[in-house]
């Protein structure tokens, strides 16, 4: 009988593994093939060069300051992004004071809630050619805001101009991940007991007391996981750059997934590239390991 | 060109406008004007990244007059935040006068194209009387490069293929379906073309044998898109001069020359 189960179960895990194995691990693995040759991706002619792609990437000052970029993009998209979704969500679900009901969310907040997560349900694609149209400089409602309300000073060419470019990209970036995790440190917070806040509550905690001291030591497991996904994507950050700015102009908003993309299918360099995507893997793997090492700390048991 | 870029702007409109993101577009007009100037020998040096090509006199001074339009404020404001789709709608829509594209750009904008808009297509003017190429010639090329590979499992039917497509049936055909030229001599003739691809084919006669074209693009893919790309960007944009973005070009063709793991190509 607990044979037959296993066997049940097993047959059912067969197809979704195997479509793993051939459409992500497989794949990997010849990345990590290709990249030791110089294949051009159009040719069945190639030849093993050894680590000469790896070597090409030390002194390839284009993919250093791709790489300038997503280092920038791994220290801001994660504190940005966290700080707001925290404080939404503190807001959403702690934020009010009414009366005899005791602790809860903000007026509204059932609203808010969904207004939030509505960025999360477009597509990268489309967050990429929305927002390219709000920078948009005599069409866009960017400008066209700031001149309605007489700003016109600060109206700018956004995309066009190469300091602002990147944070132009970057704020895209925040926008569209903010709502989920406000969505997730939300379900953490619902789990922290009310008697703690009513109890800070009459101990005359403000409400930014209340975030610093109680809330935030008490979701700090799920704050954790949510600067290792913000971490892992901003090593890519691919999509959104290629489709709001194509890494321009010039190249000041490249970053290392643009850069692999443009390698491939633009130089047709495939060995190369997928010597990029080598790196980035372990870039990445590095970069998660090291954000969990930092972000530990002693959990706290609630009951 | 200035003279009439000030009347234009004195009637309000904008002289010029390019594909912002993708400021190479705006090479274009600088290589034909040095072509025109001193030859297509310019060209050749820089398809064959000989050292100092892009250092020529003649695009230094081409560099010089387009930039002109820059400096004067002859350019759309914010041109350089647009890419080409919005660009060349606001050109469409007649809020600019000239923009620099190929013969494509028609059929690119149809859907946002005012049916009354008759768009036309002109040589890029000479830069002075000792142009050694006459006003009329232009860059006129085939755009889209076919190859059937020597190793093709059924390279015959791949050839026939191209015969089929390359015939002159095919070609007016394709040519009606998409209003846009091939390079099949002859064969818009029957086919009632819409006003800015008669244009083109006018202004490919009259360029005759005096036409000419760069390859650098096809040799050297990221030579344009990237580099060239960027210090047009640059030069558009007043932050950098022409004798800059003619350094600029330079060093990107250097590096092209360096790099070992790039085929190099040479024409003459």
């Amino acid at each position: 009988m607990r044979h037959g189960r296993r066997l049940f179960a097993f047959t059912f895990l067969l197809p979704p593994l195997a479509l793993y194995a051939v459409f992500v691990i497989s794949p990997y693995l010849q990345a990590f093939q290709i990249s030791l040759t110089n294949w051009r991706g159009l040719s069945p002619e190639w030849e093993y060069v050894g680590p000469e792609n790896f070597r090409r990437l030390l002194d390839d000052q284009y993919v250093w300051n791709a790489l300038k970029n997503n280092a920038v993009i791994l220290v801001a998209l994660p504190v940005v992004t966290i700080v707001l979704a925290l404080f939404f969500a503190s807001m959403l679900s702690v934020g009010g004071r009414a009366g005899k009901a005791g602790v809860t969310g903000v007026r509204g907040a059932a609203l808010y809630r969904i207004v939030y997560f509505f960025p999360q349900v477009l597509s990268v694609a489309i967050i990429g050619v929305l927002w390219k149209e709000v920078y948009a400089p005599n069409s866009g409602i960017l400008n066209g805001f700031l001149r309605a309300v007489g700003l016109d000073a600060l109206a700018r060419p956004w995309l066009g101009d190469p300091d602002l470019a990147f944070w132009c990209v970057l704020a895209v970036m925040v926008w569209s991940n903010v709502g989920f995790y406000v969505v997730l440190f939300n379900a953490a917070m619902q789990s922290i007991p009310r008697e703690i806040y009513e109890a800070a509550l009459l101990d005359g905690a403000g409400r930014a007391d209340t975030l610093r001291r109680i809330t935030v030591p008490l979701v700090w497991d799920t704050i954790q996981v949510a600067w290792v996904y913000l971490a892992i994507l901003a090593i890519d950050g691919f999509a959104l750059v290629q489709i709001i700015t194509e890494g321009g102009p010039g190249n000041s908003s490249d970053v290392i997934g643009l850069r692999l993309y443009t390698n491939a299918m633009g130089d047709y360099k495939f060995g190369y590239a997928s010597a990029i995507g080598v790196a980035m893997f372990f870039l990445t793997l590095s970069v998660a390991v090291v954000a969990l090492r930092v972000t530990r700390r002693e959990r706290i048991e609630l009951s | 060109m200035i003279a009439l870029c000030r009347t234009i702007k004195a009637a309000g409109l904008a002289p010029w406008t390019y594909q912002g993101k993708h400021p190479r577009y705006m090479s274009w007009p600088i290589l034909s004007a040095a072509a025109k100037m001193a030859g297509p020998e310019v060209l050749v040096a820089i398809d064959n990244l000989e050292p100092n090509a892009w250092k020529h006199e003649a695009i230094k001074a081409a560099a010089e007059a387009y930039s002109q339009l820059a400096v004067d404020g002859f350019i759309l404001p914010g041109s350089e935040g647009l890419d080409h789709i919005q660009s060349q709608t606001e050109w469409s829509l007649g809020k600019a006068v000239f923009i620099s594209c190929g013969s494509w750009l028609e059929s690119e904008q149809k859907k946002v194209t005012p049916p009354d808009f008759r768009m036309a297509v002109a040589p890029t003017p000479s830069l002075g009387k000792g142009d050694k190429l006459p006003f009329e010639a232009i860059r006129g090329t085939a755009g889209e490069p076919y190859i059937v590979p020597a190793k093709a499992k059924n390279a015959n039917g791949g050839m026939e293929l191209m015969r089929i497509m390359l015939s002159k049936k095919g070609a007016s055909d394709f040519m009606r379906k998409t209003s846009s030229l091939t390079c099949v001599a002859g064969a818009e003739e029957g086919v009632d073309l819409p006003p800015g691809l008669t244009s083109v084919t006018k202004a490919l006669k009259a360029s005759g044998s005096d036409g000419f074209n760069w390859v650098y693009n096809s040799f050297y893919r990221r030579l344009e898109r990237n580099l060239v790309d960027a210090a047009c960007g640059d030069l558009f944009t007043k932050r950098i001069n022409a004798q800059q973005f003619v350094e600029a070009c330079q060093k990107g063709a250097d590096e092209i020359a360096k790099d070992s793991s790039i085929t190099k190509y040479k024409r003459s």
